[in-house]
């Protein structure tokens, strides 16, 4: 599942690498995002460099043999891989519109010049999204914000005196007023964790970069050439008569393929935009995807998926209820025949198994930014060891057609409710909503957080409210040992709490009321939102639950289901970033 | 002392150097802990981040008291000032509007409602390529087809020689000749001196307005009507009628304060989403103005004359340049920032420059007060006079089109009137 070849995953400490370091004079960093045009570029993209240092090699003059060197140098550094970028925190300038006087052809109007009072002058709106570089303040005027580092480049010895003087030269990076320091160096590669890494998956964030072949694209984009050439031209035609205008006339026609009006406008230069991006994460996330991943030992890594096709949308509260209305359908698909104790949970003799057996699971709309906790569909979780032919035989009836073969769309009834029946279909599509993907709730995380609460397997001795901390530790400790149950490593670090960590998930459990104005021993209603308990026999009292976050050591492959209530759907967890 | 002062600056111009640095230190005229306001965006809102400084242990609030484009014009500003009295001698472009009438509001004729007096170089926005230069003239031939207006449209990197001779700000704050014969990629050069002026530490203060008036109308005591001449008046004969013949209101609803008369309630300065007063001020630690002159900007610029390049005559060119911005930047910060209303600040000490060479290497620091700023640039364009490069001695005096005073004395009328419909 990393997806990072062997040799980015070499530790780096003992490379040499070619740096370009940048330091930001005015203390700012003005410049735009190119695919969000109200917000700051952090860090600025090697392909910005990249223009900057093209920049200065066409507009600063020298010896031919200076300019040929800092051609190759350019021409090199394209060809090399993505650099590594390491740069320091930052903050953002709020965001402000500012208004700009033009100084296209004038129009009347009331808004007045502060410098020059009686003129007017019409505005424009303009944004100069700013960064501020958050340097430790004892910094010393030579370490960079920004570094770009090659890790061992081959051959630049030959190169390193011209990218230097080309550094020297560069002025700005983005806006005119983000003036720079730029330098190279060859030293040791940096290894903390915040550096940010080329990577081909899972990227925190993509920058443009210049590949080989940028130098010539970006000189042939400008067309500096023809736009002189047009100018030059022009000034000729209109400023000379007979013979020598017929000349240059003619000149015209040739260079630009049409005759010469006084009208026409020059060329344009094509804006210098780089083609290519590349993926970036940070190096703590690139060396956390190289650790080996552990697989869940109890569950497989493949649910099986159906998503709702008709009926009331329901709230992952009611995810109990849809696990039961599940399974008494699969049930009820094979009459009175003797069911597989792997699926139905409970051996011939109605008593528990302790073979690996199948977890129903409701799938909700949770951790994202606009997320309700309504559910989309219900999943499967296969144990380890179940063959094909017997998933095929003991699920098939229900969720294939027995003609076509096809997935079937069977229904399953609300008990105790007046409300329409929910239909669900094996879920094949070739991208469905990520809420009903696999690797939504199986991807390799080092962090997981609950989605259904977490049910205890056992009452905590100490009491919650004297012995605060006492119960809280024995109730992580009961959560670590529910983990490894659940075919899971003992977690780090394990967080509770009624509320859950996933947006759109309500709590663990409602809040009670007293109500008031009746007599006898105290009844309570519900307030709030919140899960109703896990069900129990012969009326004991229901196990405590709650919402858990969990860290491992490395990061661990879904499902993660864990708690007493997990073959029902409760104590279900989804990946969480940090 | 001069001497080595101008040599320091033609070394760095002409070596490696990155740039030359101030970092001044300003109060507000009020001392320290007064209250100043700093610049109000769209919204009511100011500009702020966070800043990791010395002397704080946490980040701290800033504010922009003064941007980099507001810093610009307030150095031309005091170029102006400079030149007016007679300090310095820099070439201006002038536009002089001072032949025109001045008419009172409602009269009828080719004058302007107020006077304008002259807009130079320094004062129009875009500098020598505004729109007010480009629609005046010389001797009646418009400002750019003369010889020297010309120039202008094919001033490059590679020949700043034209912009050196009428306009040399242009080259340091940065120009852009857009409506020029090259189009988009016409005549650009990138600023070489940023400015900008930072309050730290900032906390929010809350803004009360209100009026007592001293002659205590009341806001019921009668109904105004509108004259014809947008006046007011109690009678509803003497009024303007509108299509129906029924007298016309004063503003919304003929109330004494259309008239700018009565109290208003006092109330304090709204507050945002997230709780911030809005424009309220703020009180701040200190300010910082940080001014940087961008050496590889000034070493872009190549000063050929007859079409040959000398290294004599581009160091030498570089150096005015640099001149030039040390010079506005002190003059700038002696004459006091007075950035808008309540806004007041101070240097607190001598501003120190720095030379940021090659990292590595030391940096070097001097002083500068106006004098010796003046002094410095007087023989920095003494030498590149020497050099064979031009320098406009007088002002070149430009009379605005006539459709440029047209244009203008519209403008002053759409101001009037909409000035009066805008109280109350």
């Amino acid at each position: 599942m990393s997806g990072i070849s062997g040799a980015e995953a070499v530790t780096v400490e003992t490379q040499t690498s070619l740096k370009i370091h940048l330091r930001f004079i005015t203390d700012r960093c003005v410049a735009t995002r190119v695919d969000a045009r109200e917000q700051p570029e952090w860090p600025p993209h090697p392909g910005r460099l990249y223009m900057a240092l093209v920049a200065a090699h066409f507009e600063t003059d020298g010896s031919d043999a200076e300019k040929a060197a800092e051609q190759q140098a350019l021409e090199w550094l394209a060809t090399l891989p993505s650099p590594r970028i390491v740069s320091v925190d930052h903050e953002e300038r709020s965001a402000v519109t500012c208004y700009v006087p033009v100084n296209d052809a004038l129009q009347p109007n009331s808004a007045m010049l502060q410098s020059a009072p009686g003129m007017s002058r019409s505005r424009q709106s303009r944004a100069f999204p700013t960064v501020i570089p958050q340097r430790l303040f004892d910094a010393q005027e030579w370490v960079p914000d920004v570094s770009y580092e090659w890790p061992h480049p081959a051959g630049y010895e030959t190169h390193l005196a011209a990218l230097d003087r080309l550094c020297g030269e560069v002025i700005r990076i983005g806006h005119s007023s983000s003036l720079v320091m730029a330098w190279t160096e060859v030293g040791a590669t940096s290894s903390s964790d915040d550096v940010w890494e080329p990577s081909g998956s899972s990227a925190g964030m993509t920058c443009r970069i210049a590949v080989a072949g940028e130098f010539e694209r970006l000189r042939n984009a400008c067309r500096a050439d023809r736009i002189d050439l047009f100018a030059l031209l022009k000034a000729e035609i209109e400023s000379t008569k007979g013979k020598a205008q017929t000349v240059a006339k003619e000149r015209f026609a040739e260079v630009f393929g049409e005759p010469f009006k006084s009208s026409l406008r020059p060329p344009e230069p094509t804006p210098a935009s780089l083609g290519v991006w590349q993926g970036y994460r940070r190096s703590r996330d690139v060396r956390e995807a190289a650790r080996p991943v552990w697989s869940n030992s109890y569950f497989e890594r493949d649910l099986l998926i159906l998503t709702q096709q008709e009926g009331p949308v329901l709230n992952v509260e009611r995810a109990l209820g849809m696990t039961q209305a599940l399974r008494a359908a699969i049930l009820a698909s094979h009459g009175r025949k003797q069911m597989p104790a792997w699926l139905t949970g409970h051996e011939e003799d109605g008593s528990p198994t302790t073979a690996p057996h199948a977890a129903f699971l409701a799938l909700p709309y949770a951790g994202y930014e606009h997320a309700d906790g309504h559910l989309m569909g219900l999943a499967i979780a296969m144990p380890k060891g179940i063959p094909v032919q017997e998933r095929g035989r003991w699920l098939g009836p229900l969720l294939l057609d027995p003609n076509t073969g096809e997935a079937a769309t069977p229904k399953l009834k609300l008990w105790g409710t007046d409300l329409p029946d929910w239909t669900v279909q094996l879920e094949d599509r070739p991208s469905p909503p990520l809420t009903l993907q696999n690797e939504s709730w199986t991807k390799p995380s080092t962090t997981w957080a609950s989605v259904t609460p977490v049910v205890l397997d056992r009452f905590p001795k100490s009491s919650r409210a004297d012995e605060r901390q006492a119960w809280h530790s024995e109730v992580v400790g009961i959560i670590k040992l529910a983990c490894t149950r659940a075919g899971l490593p003992e977690p780090l670090e394990v967080d509770i709490d009624t509320t859950a960590w996933h947006r759109g998930v309500p709590r663990a459990s409602a809040k009670t009321r007293p109500i008031r104005g009746r007599s006898g021993p105290t009844e309570t209603a519900p307030l709030g939102d919140g899960f109703p308990p896990l069900p129990t026999k012969q009326s004991r009292p229901a196990k405590p639950q709650l919402h858990v976050w969990l860290r491992f050591d490395r990061p661990v492959a879904g499902p993660v289901i864990i708690g007493a209530g997990r073959f029902m759907g409760y104590g279900l967890c989804k990946p969480i970033t940090h | 002392m001069s001497d080595s002062l101008l040599q320091t600056v033609q070394q760095a111009v002409a070596g490696s150097a990155a740039a030359f640095r101030s970092r001044a230190r300003l109060q507000p005229a009020g001392g320290e802990g007064d209250k100043v306001f700093p610049p109000t965006y769209a919204g009511a809102v100011y500009a702020t981040e966070k800043r990791r400084l010395p002397g704080f242990e946490d980040s701290v609030e800033c504010v922009l008291l003064d941007s980099v484009q507001s810093q610009a014009n307030r150095i031309e500003e005091a170029l102006q000032d400079a030149v007016d009295e007679g300090r310095i001698q820099i070439p201006v472009v002038e536009v002089d509007f001072s032949d025109i009438p001045v008419l009172e509001p409602g009269q009828k004729g080719d004058g302007l409602f107020e006077p304008i007096g002259r807009v130079t170089s320094l004062e129009a926005p875009h500098r020598v390529a505004d729109a007010i230069l480009r629609d005046s003239e010389k001797d009646g031939m418009p400002f750019r087809e003369t010889p020297r207006g010309r120039q202008i449209g094919y001033a490059s990197l590679r020949n700043a020689t034209p912009l050196f001779e009428i306009c040399p700000t242009a080259l340091l704050l940065g120009l852009w000749d857009s409506t020029g014969p090259k189009g988009g990629l016409g005549t650009k050069f990138q600023r070489a001196l940023v400015s900008e002026i930072i309050g730290v530490n900032a906390s929010y203060g809350t803004k009360t307005s209100s009026r007592i008036d001293p002659l205590g109308i009341r806001k019921d005591a009668a109904q105004i009507y509108e004259t014809p001449d947008r006046n007011w008046t109690l009678s509803s004969e003497e009024a303007a009628k509108d299509k129906n013949k029924k007298p016309i209101l004063k503003g919304k609803d003929g109330k004494p304060s259309e008239a700018n008369h009565g109290n208003i309630v006092p109330s304090l300065s709204d507050v945002s989403r997230e709780g911030q007063p809005l424009a309220g001020g703020v009180t701040i630690s200190y300010a910082e103005q940080m001014t940087v002159i961008s050496l590889p900007a000034l070493r872009r610029l190549q000063f050929p004359i007859d079409g040959k390049v000398t290294r004599e005559a581009n160091v030498a060119g570089r150096t005015v340049l640099a001149a030039l911005g040390l010079c506005g930047a002190v003059l700038a910060a002696e004459r006091g920032l007075d950035l808008r209303s309540r806004c007041l600040l101070w240097p607190t000490a001598p501003v120190k420059w720095d030379l940021l060479d090659r990292p590595g290497s030391d940096s070097t620091s001097f002083e500068l007060n106006s004098a010796a700023a003046i002094q410095l640039l007087t023989e920095a364009v003494e030498l590149a006079r020497k050099a064979g490069l031009p320098w406009m001695a007088e002002p070149l005096k430009l009379k605005p089109a006539k459709k440029l005073v047209e244009l203008v004395r519209r403008s002053q009328e759409m101001a009037i009137t909409s000035g009066e419909g805008g109280e109350g």
